[in-house]
């Protein structure tokens, strides 16, 4: 996939109301190798936006494309595949789970797609600075600790595309600019786009664009 | 996998799951054992003998004091034969030939000098009236030989009465059918030496058989008068017709109903183990419930986490083969320890049923198992269409 597009989408509950916004009821088109920013105040729909190109929400009008195919018309089967080969999300409820340790919740991303070495994976750890605690239940962590477990889970899949839903609502400008870093060798390792949402406080990259929601 | 499991197992509830396991356990034994059974104790009254199978009366007109002085009185005339095969409850009638010429039968044993004569009889009735099948069942006037099928009555008569009581050995129906008898039919003023050999044993028709075919030469060549049947073999459609009784009571007629008992019996057999039979799909139904609940609440408790492995790419068939696998092993268990309790309790009814039907032979497990099979398999399957219906 080189091209992530929307054509004219509006989510279902904006439709009573009139939207003003450089994302809703307009074409965008997205490619892969630059960043974009999607900065908005909440309620606007920024998590709509982020599963809708994710597929798993459909309550939208319009279209999504990858490259020319229809995102809607997509079997079951196709999106198991899109999701560990071609597009990753970091959820902004980040969908950890809370019962496994740091890193059992990213070799169950990784044992899908096998795409890092558990020294990889410790080393994304170090970088973020959480290593020591590689072994403990996620249950038990705080959510900054959580959001930097859940970025690094999001890079050990392939993918055109890498989505970021608020990826440092709860992190210092410290650790901010480390994820930054780490998103940015990934991302320009693979070639891949990176979309990043906000309501504040911005991933610090350089943005190629930058859309108001 | 490992991974999936130790995050899919959570909220597993045992005592669900043991509730499950032995509801079905009880209700699979019981259909199972009821089938079993059913399968076991049918033969006796359809298989073994063929007669067994549809339902035959023997009627005779009542020996009565003023008839047995008045004879030729007891025979049916043509009319009355047709008035019976006319009621639309009879299927077929047989009649009963009584020979017309008189009989001598012997055994000589050759080189010893012992031997001994009888004076005896010989009726015969249609080939499909007979319920002992043999080959050797045919004559033609060329033949030297006649074949005979005696009553089993007889042999019974003789083992567990006679020979019990003077302590003389018993006799195997196939050791009877090792003799040689010499037959001598007289009449009409001709003599003719014959060989008599029994080729099996009635359980349903009380004279002595010989072929219809010999019998109409016999008649022909030594007969010396007509003599009216006075036996009747009647196939009948539904025992259970009230007309039956009815008609035959208004008529005067003896019924022998000796087979009805039987069909009834057997009748009273297949209610009864349905009932069972149907007790035991209840409960296995109920237990499925059990199951699908516990599997439901079991998907419920943990959605978020199915959903979220299916986000992270996890295909449909990974997420779900834990509780497949979990509803198709118990589901195995409870065939496999319901196959071994069939077993140990067929092992226990044998000896009641071998007490009460002499010749008894259980059957194979066989169709057992292979209903089983199919429960298991059609269980599984609602199980595994439900799980991946659930998720999404």
């Amino acid at each position: 996939m080189n091209k992530l597009s929307l054509k004219n989408v509006l989510p279902d509950v904006f439709r009573e109301e009139p939207v003003e916004s450089e994302i809703w009821q307009r074409n965008i088109e997205f490619s892969t190798g630059n960043n974009y920013l999607i900065e908005s105040v909440s309620g606007k729909g920024k998590s709509s936006f982020c599963s809708f190109v994710f597929g798993y929400r459909n309550d939208y009008s319009g279209k999504i494309l990858f490259d020319d195919k229809d995102s809607k018309a997509l079997a079951l089967k196709t999106w198991d595949a899109i999701r560990s080969t071609e597009l990753s999300l970091l959820f902004q409820e980040l969908r950890l789970f809370p019962e496994l340790t740091v890193l059992e919740n990213l070799q169950i991303k990784n044992n899908l797609t096998g795409f890092k070495t558990v020294d990889q994976i410790k080393e994304m750890l170090q970088h973020l600075n959480i290593e020591n605690k590689i072994n403990q239940k996620i249950g038990k962590m705080s959510w900054g600790q959580q959001q930097r477990v859940a970025v690094i889970r999001a890079l050990c899949q392939p993918f055109n595309f890498i989505i970021l839903d608020e990826p440092i609502s709860h992190l210092d400008d410290e650790n901010a600019k480390l994820i930054a870093d780490l998103v940015n060798q990934e991302a320009k390792a693979q070639g891949a786009g990176v979309i990043v949402t906000s309501i504040g406080k911005h991933l610090p990259l350089t943005y190629t664009q930058t859309f108001a929601l | 996998m490992k991974l999936i499991w130790k995050l899919l197992k959570q909220n597993i509830s045992k005592p669900q799951l043991i509730g499950f396991f032995f509801a079905n356990l009880v209700g699979m034994t019981i259909l199972l054992v009821s089938l079993q059974f059913y399968f076991d104790v049918s033969p006796i009254f359809t298989q073994k003998d063929t007669l067994f199978k549809k339902d035959y009366f023997i009627v005779t007109k009542k020996v009565s004091l003023l008839s047995s002085l008045s004879s030729g009185k007891s025979g049916f005339g043509k009319e009355e034969i047709e008035t019976i095969k006319g009621k639309d409850f009879i299927k077929d009638v047989g009649i009963f030939t009584p020979s017309q010429f008189s009989v001598k039968a012997g055994i000589n044993i050759p080189n010893s000098g012992i031997g001994f004569n009888t004076d005896m009889f010989f009726e015969s009735v249609p080939h499909q009236f007979i319920d002992v099948k043999t080959d050797e069942w045919k004559f033609s006037p060329s033949d030297n030989s006649v074949p005979i099928i005696l009553p089993k009555n007889y042999l019974d008569l003789y083992n567990f009465g006679f020979a019990e009581s003077r302590s003389m050995p018993k006799l195997t129906e196939d050791l009877i059918k090792m003799v040689n008898l010499e037959i001598v039919i007289q009449g009409k003023g001709q003599i003719k030496q014959m060989k008599g050999r029994v080729v099996g044993f009635s359980n349903r028709i009380n004279t002595i058989l010989a072929p219809e075919p010999f019998m109409e030469w016999a008649n022909q060549t030594y007969g010396n008068k007509e003599v009216a049947p006075s036996r009747l073999i009647v196939e009948i459609k539904d025992v259970t017709d009230p007309q039956i009784t009815s008609f035959f009571k208004e008529k005067g007629y003896d019924v022998d109903q000796g087979n009805t008992a039987a069909s009834r019996i057997s009748m009273l057999l297949k209610i009864i183990v349905s009932i069972v039979a149907i007790i035991g799909v209840i409960i296995c139904l109920l237990s499925f419930f059990i199951l699908v609940l516990s599997i439901y609440l079991l998907l419920e408790k943990n959605m978020q986490k199915l959903i979220n492995l299916r986000l992270l790419g996890y295909t449909k068939n990974i997420v779900t083969k834990p509780y497949v696998l979990l509803s198709v092993i118990i589901n195995f268990a409870t065939l496999l320890i319901s196959f071994i309790l069939v077993f140990i309790i067929q092992q226990q009814y044998n000896d009641i049923v071998e007490r009460i039907f002499t010749g008894y032979e259980p059957g194979g497990f066989l169709n057992t198992v292979a209903v089983g099979c199919l429960i298991f398999l059609f269980l599984s399957v609602v199980n595994i269409f439900i799980i991946r219906k659930k998720v999404k």
